[in-house]
């Protein structure tokens, strides 16, 4: 089974790049992927550049030293992704002298920075982690992630588990690292909103798959791509009158659709679309769409 | 991956099975298939005591002179016997309480519980001991001393599953439709929580033999001249230190044999057992 | 830092709790040995003594009162220390009180040498199986835990005995210790501990050379639980999200390892260690047996072969308080060790 087929992407230095598709569309294992912390037995294929510097060519220590201090990853459900046994700053220590020698006290000195930053009480780095609530805990591992300075920071699904006003305050967090530390963000969500408001770029995912990649104006204001035009017109507005959705379900990435995987449920499907899988072209301008007919959707 | 665990699963099960059926066989024919009787003057000094295997006595024979293969195949009675008393009263008594206790609920409930799980921290065999002490020795009283071990164990279990069964739907449904009490705590709830029952049933039988076996060995249990798995290992004792194995070996094999088998029974079961439970839970 | 207030507080309430426990299983012992079928003192001079003489005896013991007064007495005794004296063949006349503590610290020596045993070899199997699953060290491991648990403990020691000590002559076959030296000085009544504090090296071999088989027979067999339990809760939490998040943060593997999948891992097995105590016992007893073992395992089986009937009490009530003990503390430490408990 192919999780991810034919990706590319590039992300430049203080741009944010969203991530967009349903479960199952393969969008959490890029994340995994870039930081090599997939399950077991998963091959993958392909390279990953980082600042000029190719990660599949990294040994075992290399690729550790990248995690956490270059390119950071924060996950979707904060409550279980702290050691229940260690403290907050326990973490941060350890986090901390994992990639750089300086004392105890320093490392302790950073952290509250960091938690400060992040609106989360210094008084409490002492504390465990069933002491804080999901919004905090979530804020926790931002930090965190923050404390090594990295790069990039990918964030997989950051607010899904939040409700929306700690949604918003962590959307301001990230906006905020953007415009402060010029840090490059891919940001992976089932959710346009936050995409539209904090990203600059977008790429659209199906089935393993890039169907549609383009900056967030053009994407929201003309997509090209049939899915990307269905997952638009399905997002709840207060002008919204009738509810839209797209008939059937994902594919099974075992054995996927011939041809263009999105066929099946495309409204516009021809026979063609069953036959031929249908390349990344460009459409416009820095936007680029995998369908047949897309010139016919401009 | 969730095939091959079922598989093996399925294994164990068989196994389990088999080596049990086995020994109910070997204990139903044991008149049959032992070549020697195994108490008694006509089993006692046929030959030198102590001698090692041979062809004549397969597993060589004991101080007295008996056949140690035919004591170890008559022992295989003794042992079913007394587990087989121990393990179904426990049953008959541990369950409908447990099904009571569960439903019931509130200070009953509690109390009951109180009480039974102390007695489960308790040290089984101690307390089985105190117990035959009491009734004196024999195949029946040990039955019931090890069945007084075991109703915690049938308690809990049963109680546990009732009071997860007790919030499904369907039971709110009898309810609303006038159905008696005794009716649904029986009809519906404990024959749902009856698939529970053979995995551990299998499991405490499994430890009911080595109980067993440890209150003869003791001196708690069956009494000489009648062959038992645990007895037979106490008299070997004496005779270690002169180079003899194979008294203490072939019966602890057997108790050995059948425990695991029940073991393999018990998890084989449990691993079939609770992907229905959880299905029929979702 | 652990709070120390909310620790001792936690260790307090467990204290309390522990009490009805305790209050139960001293009932009962109560309703087995008075109120069981089977009256001991006619059991045990039925036809060889003069009826005034057995109802003289049970007058004394107080076993022809009514069975609530026999209760109240009972309690108020137990709790007072007062266990009664020697009724039988080996210790009569001698306080029970006095000969329960003669035997204890061989049965403390033997259980806390077995439980060493067993955890070592126990976690070590289940850690090595647990991080190479399904690799054959993985198969072998679970197919040890689960068969070393059911073998009879008298039978493997037995086997033990006649490898080690009949066969290879390393180890002595049973006993304490050798017949020729004399044991040290009595100050904790284990031999291994009271030799080193007397300074004498040559002691201490001698008590360890006698602890070892014994130690490595209930031991063996107990492990089997470790070995299973470490196994199945170092795959869930080696495949944790807080063990995915760590790795994405570049901490070392071995860190990882130790740190969070181990130690997180070994919660669970603390909180049925308690469990495992009891198991120990009746353990002990059988291994006491095979060995010749001087400790409370033998008193109890000898006590209850002449049916001394005031020390088969006194025994099981030591048990019962050690049980209740062993418990509370064991909800201590997993208070100390998981900080989420105490709250």
């Amino acid at each position: 089974m192919h999780a991810l087929d034919n990706i590319s992407l590039d992300v430049a230095s203080g741009e944010s790049i969203g991530i967009v598709g349903e479960t199952g569309s393969g969008k959490s294992t890029l994340g995994k992927t870039i930081l090599e912390i997939l399950p077991p037995r998963t091959k993958v294929n392909g390279r990953v550049l980082f600042l000029g510097e190719e990660l599949s060519q990294l040994d075992k220590e290399g690729i550790r030293r990248t995690r956490g201090e270059k390119i950071g990853l924060i996950f979707q459900d904060p409550m279980t992704r702290l050691n229940p046994l260690m403290t907050i700053s326990d973490h941060f220590v350890e986090a901390i002298r994992a990639h750089q020698r300086i004392s105890k006290q320093e490392a302790l000195w950073r952290a509250e920075t960091a938690l400060t930053s992040m609106r989360v009480p210094e008084s409490r780095i002492h504390n465990y982690p069933h002491e804080f609530s999901g919004g905090m805990r979530q804020r926790i591992m931002i930090a965190l992630a923050l404390v090594l300075n990295p790069s990039l920071l990918v964030a997989d699904e950051p607010t899904t588990s939040l409700d929306v006003i700690v949604e918003a305050q962590i959307l301001e967090i990230l906006e905020d690292l953007k415009r402060t530390y010029k840090m490059s963000l891919l940001l992976i969500t089932h959710n346009l909103g936050i995409v539209a408001e904090v990203c600059d770029r977008v790429a659209v995912f199906y089935a393993g798959k890039i169907v549609e990649i383009g900056s967030v104006d053009d994407i929201f204001n003309r997509p090209v791509h049939p899915y990307t035009r269905l997952l638009l017109k399905s997002i709840i507005h207060l002008e919204t009158k009738e509810l839209h959705s797209i008939e059937g379900v994902p594919p099974d990435l075992v054995s996927p659709p011939t041809g263009c995987r999105f066929h099946p449920r495309c409204p516009y499907a021809q026979a063609i679309c069953r036959e031929t899988v249908p390349p990344l072209e460009e459409f416009r301008k820095d936007q680029r769409a995998a369908c047949l007919f897309g010139k016919d959707f401009l | 991956m969730l095939e091959k665990r079922r598989t093996l699963a399925g294994v164990l099960t068989w196994i389990g099975l088999g080596i049990l059926a086995a020994f109910i066989l070997i204990a139903l024919l044991a008149p049959v298939l032992a070549p020697y009787p195994a108490q008694g003057p006509y089993a006692q000094f046929l030959t030198p005591p102590n001698q090692a295997p041979s062809l004549n006595h397969w597993m060589g024979t004991d101080n007295l002179g008996q056949d140690v293969f035919s004591r170890v195949l008559w022992g295989s009675q003794t042992s079913l016997e007394v587990m087989a008393i121990g393990v179904i009263l426990a049953l008959a008594v541990g369950f409908p309480v447990g099904l009571y206790s569960g439903y019931v609920g509130g200070s009953i409930d509690r109390t009951i519980l109180l009480v039974m799980d102390s007695v489960y921290a308790f040290p089984g065999l101690l307390l089985a001991a105190l117990v035959a002490a009491m009734l004196g020795k024999g195949p029946f009283n040990i039955g019931i001393a090890i069945t007084v071990i075991y109703i915690p164990l049938y308690y809990r279990v049963t109680r546990n599953q009732t009071l997860s069964v007790r919030e499904e739907t369907y039971i709110e449904a009898a309810r609303s439709i006038g159905a008696r009490p005794w009716t649904i705590m029986w009809l519906y709830i404990g024959y749902n929580v009856l698939i529970t029952i053979p995995v551990i049933f299998a499991l405490s039988a499994a430890d009911a033999i080595l109980t067993a076996a440890g209150l003869s060995y003791l001196g708690l249990g069956i009494q000489l001249p009648t062959p038992d798995w645990g007895l037979d290992l106490s008299v070997a004792q004496q005779f270690l230190t002169d180079g003899v194995w194979w008294t203490s070996f072939f019966p602890g094999l057997m108790i050995i044999i059948l425990t695991v088998g029940l073991s393999f029974l018990g998890e084989g079961l449990n691993d079939l057992v609770n992907p229905l439970l959880k299905k029929r839970r979702a | 830092m652990p709070r120390r207030g909310s620790l001792l507080a936690y260790g307090l309430t467990r204290l309390i709790l522990a009490f009805p426990m305790l209050l139960i299983l001293l009932t009962v012992v109560f309703t087995v040995l008075r109120i069981i079928p089977g009256d001991p003192i006619y059991a045990l001079y039925g036809g060889r003594a003069p009826l005034s003489v057995i109802m003289a005896l049970r007058h004394r013991l107080g076993l022809d009162q009514p069975y609530l007064q026999q209760y109240a007495t009972y309690m108020v005794q137990i709790f007072s220390g007062n266990f009664g004296v020697s009724i039988g063949a080996h210790y009569g006349g001698q306080s029970v009180a006095e000969v329960i503590m003669q035997k204890l610290p061989a049965t403390i020596e033997l259980s806390i040498g077995s439980m060493i045993v067993a955890s070592t070899i126990g976690i070590s199997v289940g850690l090595i199986s647990g991080i190479n699953r399904d690799k054959v060290v993985d198969v072998v491991g679970r197919l040890y835990g689960t068969t070393i648990f059911v073998i009879p403990v008298f039978w493997l020691g037995l086997m033990l005995q006649l490898l080690f000590a009949v066969d290879l002559r390393w180890l002595p076959v049973n006993s304490r210790f050798d017949i020729s030296s004399s044991p040290p000085a009595t100050i904790t009544g284990l031999y291994t501990i009271d030799s080193l504090l007397a300074g004498r090296l040559d002691l201490f071999v001698i008590a360890i050379r006698h602890l070892a088989l014994p130690c490595l027979t209930l031991g063996l067999v107990l492990s089997g639980f470790f070995a299973k339990t470490v196994r199945a809760n170092l795959l869930r939490t080696i495949n944790a999200d807080y063990v995915e998040a760590a790795r994405a943060r570049g901490i070392r593997e071995r860190t990882i390892i130790s740190q969070y999948a181990f130690k997180n891992a070994l919660i669970p097995v603390i909180t049925v260690l308690g469990l495992q105590f009891a198991i120990l016992f009746a353990g002990a007893v059988l291994t006491e047996s095979t060995f010749n073992w001087d400790g409370m395992g033998r008193l109890l089986i000898d006590s209850i072969e002449v049916q001394d009937y005031p020390l088969i009490q006194g025994t099981i009530i030591v048990f019962s308080f050690i049980i209740v003990l062993v418990s509370i503390l064991v909800d201590i430490l997993s208070g100390v060790i998981d900080p989420r408990v105490r709250y």
